[in-house]
């Protein structure tokens, strides 16, 4: 069964002064998907955040969401909520006040606010916190307050500008794993801005992959890292080895699709052991091919065998080829 | 004693420190001996030069002071000006500081840089030529036309300190309170401005006592209809002994040193320099 799109972004483009910008996007964001965009940075994904809260304008195209064109709309008038990287909260506010000044301008009675809060509140685990000031919070609180608003906001789509990248690494994941417990228990539709290919990986259901302006793969987080539409894509999600071939084309495969085995095997690549470096579970060796390094992922059991400067054999399980 | 050989102050404060603190301390000679030297005469009942010391003490000349119907009202009409000239200066200036932090517009150097062009002549020829043209359109000796002298003065200051404290108000914070449903208007009233808040305080202290201390302009403009503080000032030191300028003097110093008190959390050289661009 084929579910409701609720997001649309049809045909748009967003040209800055500077020659940067988005040109051709289309994406369709299914209710209660959960949508990241993903590149490095400069490549205009944040840019198409902007264009769907309403924080920029487009040069064309459309944007739909429930079915109507929200293109000329001011963001306070958008169904779509937003959470920034930093400086969500405003300081002069306590977190109460902070949760309730959306739900004080929609003119919702003051006992009904005092209950949304507290559930906004609990629903992030912040409760309690009412009457501190973000000041007096930690980045990851004050971002819990911040997701905790804008889904007070009740939206059609929720936005998230990079949320997590000011946080440290264990809180992030900690924030991450919440996040996605959220949305699934809401059924929410959110699209995610990341840099983060780990943090995409780990919450989208779908992931456009953005470079330079333009898509270069929309799919399900399995597709973009077994089936990568291009090298790009290939080099950017996950560890990627590329042979270059004698054509000028790339062969790509990833180093936990390589079996070492040691001495020479006919029909197999043949190369010398670099280096081999335990990553906890699993070794990381390093063999010289040519010119080129290529890297592999093996057990700790296999690893015992292989020494460096050892000659082995390499067996690719699954490669991708991409046209030079 | 050996702590008290310049010598041994020397190594224990280092070479920089050394010089910072024989600067501090020629500041402070510098600063304060007038300073005191102002409190003792107000507080002389009998003073002669060459006399370094007063001859008697007393509070004659405080009384003789506050006995004046004149001066006593002068000093209720500075304040009534300053308060009015701070708030004309905060609905005029407010605006154009958020202009001028917020928006690109053609020219915008050009207008920061024309508020320093009032600075930039000597102060007695600018108010001779807006007299001439206050005698034109009748705004000499009015209020009105002292308040403009004194709005001149403090346009530069309170436009540029505000639109520091606007450049710092993060974009994402009124980008949020549009988010969640507030106009732009409203975004402005609830979040830009009390965040603001501290830098506008500052300028408009500086308003208010640049507006007390103000004499030149108001005595040409708005003499003898409007008789400030500073003004009145001008005429005791010329008409009666040294000891009765003193005493106005302190009382002059008051109002400044109750308001910096009041507002010294936000004044400091942050809120400054981030109000003139140099941080």
């Amino acid at each position: 069964m084929e579910k409701k799109i609720k997001l649309k972004i049809a045909d748009m483009k967003k040209h800055y002064k500077n020659g940067d910008g988005v040109d051709g996007i289309n994406i369709d964001v299914h209710e209660g998907e959960f949508v990241t965009m993903l590149g490095p940075s400069g490549c205009g994904k944040s840019t198409i955040l902007r264009t769907l809260g309403g924080f920029l304008s487009v040069d064309s195209g459309d944007i739909l969401i429930d079915g109507v064109s929200v293109k000329s709309l001011p963001p306070e008038k958008r169904p779509t909520a937003m959470v920034f990287q930093s400086y969500n909260l405003w300081p002069h506010m306590t977190v109460y006040e902070n949760l309730a000044f959306g739900l004080e301008i929609k003119k919702i009675p003051k006992n009904d606010i005092k209950a949304e809060v507290e559930r906004g509140l609990a629903l992030v685990n912040m409760s309690g916190f009412e009457k501190k000031y973000p000041g007096q919070l930690s980045g990851g609180q004050q971002q819990r307050v911040a997701i905790a608003r804008a889904l007070l906001l009740k939206p059609s789509v929720l936005l998230l500008d990079e949320p997590f990248s000011a946080l440290d690494a264990k809180i992030r994941s900690q924030m991450r794993e919440e996040l996605k417990k959220i949305q699934e228990e809401l059924n929410i539709t959110v699209v995610f801005v990341t840099h983060d290919q780990e943090e995409a990986m780990a919450l989208s259901h779908r992931i456009v992959v953005m470079n330079k302006g333009v898509i270069e793969q929309i799919g399900t987080p399995e597709e973009i890292y077994d089936r990568p539409a291009s090298q790009f894509v290939a080099s950017f999600i996950g560890e990627m080895n590329f042979l270059i071939q004698n054509d000028g084309s790339a062969m790509a495969v990833r180093p936990e699709d390589i079996v070492i085995t040691k001495g020479e095997v006919e029909g197999q690549i043949c190369g010398r052991v670099r280096t081999a470096m335990v990553l906890g579970h699993y070794v990381e060796i390093n063999v010289e091919v040519g010119n080129q390094v290529m890297k592999a992922y093996v057990t700790r059991a296999i690893a015992e065998e292989i020494k460096p400067r050892d000659v082995v054999s390499l067996l690719f399980t699954k490669t991708c080829k991409y046209c030079a | 004693m050996k702590l008290l050989s310049p010598r041994a102050f020397y190594y224990i404060l280092g070479k920089k420190g050394f010089f910072q603190y024989l600067l501090f301390a020629g500041f402070l000679i510098f600063f304060y001996l007038p300073l005191m030297n102002l409190c003792m005469l107000a507080f002389a009942d009998k003073y002669e030069v060459p006399a370094i010391i007063p001859q008697e003490f007393g509070f004659k000349w405080w009384g003789f002071v506050l006995e004046q119907r004149s001066l006593v009202s002068s000093i209720s009409v500075s304040f009534f000006l300053a308060i009015i000239v701070t708030f004309v200066s905060l609905a005029v200036c407010i605006p154009a500081a958020y202009a001028l932090a917020r928006y690109e517009f053609f020219g915008k150097r050009i207008f920061l840089l024309s508020f320093l062009l009032s600075n930039a002549y000597p102060r007695m020829g600018l108010y001779i030529s807006i007299g001439i043209l206050f005698y034109k359109l009748g705004l000499m000796g009015t209020l009105a036309g002292v308040v403009i002298i004194h709005f001149l003065n403090s346009m530069m200051f309170m436009t540029w300190i505000p639109s520091g404290a606007f450049r710092s108000v993060y974009r994402q914070q009124e980008e949020s309170a549009r988010d969640a449903g507030a106009g732009p208007i409203r975004t402005f009233f609830k979040v830009t401005l009390p965040l603001a808040t501290p830098g506008i305080a500052v300028a408009s202290v500086f308003t208010f006592l640049s507006s007390l201390e103000e004499a030149q302009g108001t005595l040409l403009v708005g003499f003898p209809q409007i008789k400030t503080m500073p003004v009145e000032l001008y005429g005791v030191i010329m008409e009666y002994p040294l000891t009765a300028g003193p005493v106005l003097s302190l009382i002059l110093i008051i109002p400044t040193v109750l308001v910096l008190f009041f507002m010294r959390k936000y004044i400091n050289a942050d809120s400054l320099s981030g109000g003139y661009g140099v941080k």
